[in-house]
């Protein structure tokens, strides 16, 4: 009398309780990994200048991407970017971005991105809240992206802007943001495919 | 005085855009060459912003300048010989070449060295070649060659003008100075001043 109680009581609840590890385990492997297809992803940038707007790139870099739509809170995304790999199509401007003063490339030669939560905005558009590290500073940033999944490929565009001086970029009389200013808008696009 | 100019006098718009101009050559090429010897830093880059921003403003007079030039009658010269005028002819057309060609080639340096030009803030130019190392380098290259063929014209022009005043004592000279002596109505067509002006 007494088992048959304890057991009625307990066998929904474990039904439960397996039910939901089982969901969330197919959850945690639901998340699809991609491989990034370098050849046609850009990360790149754009900012101010003596008042002017001059475009760059970062040629380099790796990614590491956990995503399924229908599963965000199993997504994730990794990105880490050489800086030394900058292309503002100007030798002398490369040069200067990755000096102490700017990135300190020799120090910090990687900047990182990497996702906390993923949330969807409207069908097709998401929001990633990440962590931005860029020479010793890390902030969160909100980056809106577009995703386009065909099958087995993929294409994301976002655009996020931030301001350089929060990271430390442009030490001494370059934290002067009149002459370099102060936001950069990184503009990404990323194929993928699985 | 006239706006216009006419076959002995020159308009104020002529004069005015003459001296402005003169200003701005000085300007921009004290400029040139104080930002080039700079280190980098933000001085050389607010230097540079202005010298951009200045030499956008002459080639924009320039423009306006020639267009008003071929829409008025310019005073003859007064050279008393053939080659004489024939010298001057030569050292204007080489001034509006320059007007011309150096802000164009300093605005295509900065394009190929993907550096777009913003004139004084306002608006930003769009750029007229696809950043390349190797097209900047010629333009740079040419940018400064004919910083000296402006010396140059600017030297022979002062000192022709000085010859035409101090030994010809002709009213080339007067006759552009923005208030004496200044138009038919101050000089004949000789080019003497008149008792009353």
């Amino acid at each position: 009398m007494d088992m048959n109680f304890k057991s009625s009581l307990m066998r929904p609840l474990a039904v439960g309780v397996v039910a939901a590890l089982m969901a969330f385990g197919t959850s945690a492997q639901a998340a699809d990994l991609w491989n990034v297809n370098a050849d046609d992803s850009t990360i790149a940038f754009t900012g101010k200048q003596l008042g002017a707007d001059f475009n760059g790139a970062f040629e380099s870099f790796n990614a590491t991407i956990a995503f399924s739509p229908d599963d965000l809170a199993a997504s994730s995304v990794e990105v880490l970017i050489d800086i030394a790999s900058v292309n503002t199509q100007n030798g002398d401007r490369d040069s200067q971005i990755v000096s102490a003063d700017w990135f300190n490339a020799g120090e910090w030669p990687t900047a990182k991105f990497a996702t906390k939560s993923f949330s969807e905005v409207a069908p097709g558009s998401y929001q990633a809240v990440a962590d931005l590290t860029i020479r010793d500073v890390t902030k969160e940033v909100t980056l809106p992206f577009d995703l386009v999944i065909n099958g087995n490929e993929a294409e994301a565009k976002g655009s996020v802007t931030i301001k350089r001086t929060d990271f430390g970029v442009g030490q001494g009389q370059w934290a002067d943001v009149s002459q370099v200013g102060d936001d950069v808008t990184i503009n990404i696009t990323i194929k993928a495919s699985k | 005085m006239a706006l216009r100019s006419n076959k002995t006098g020159f308009g104020s718009i002529t004069k005015s855009l003459h001296w402005v101009m003169a200003a701005l050559f000085i300007s921009v090429f004290a400029m040139g060459w104080y930002m080039d010897f700079l280190p980098l830093g933000m001085a050389k880059l607010e230097w540079m912003s202005r010298h951009k921003s200045f030499g956008v403003t002459i080639l924009t007079l320039a423009v306006l300048r020639i267009v008003w030039r071929l829409s008025e009658p310019t005073p003859d010269a007064l050279g008393k010989h053939a080659i004489e005028r024939l010298a001057a002819k030569v050292g204007h057309l080489g001034l509006y070449a320059v007007m011309l060609a150096m802000p164009l080639t300093g605005w295509m340096m900065s394009s190929a060295a993907n550096f777009p030009v913003s004139v004084f803030g306002l608006f930003t130019l769009p750029n007229l070649v696809a950043p390349d190392q190797g097209l900047f380098e010629a333009f740079k290259t040419a940018h400064f060659l004919l910083s000296w063929v402006i010396v140059a014209l600017v030297l022979g022009h002062v000192a022709a003008a000085l010859k035409h005043h101090f030994i010809d004592r002709d009213a080339t000279l007067r006759r552009m100075l923005p208030v004496s002596g200044n138009n038919d109505a101050d000089i004949d067509a000789t080019g003497t001043a008149k008792e009353s002006s």
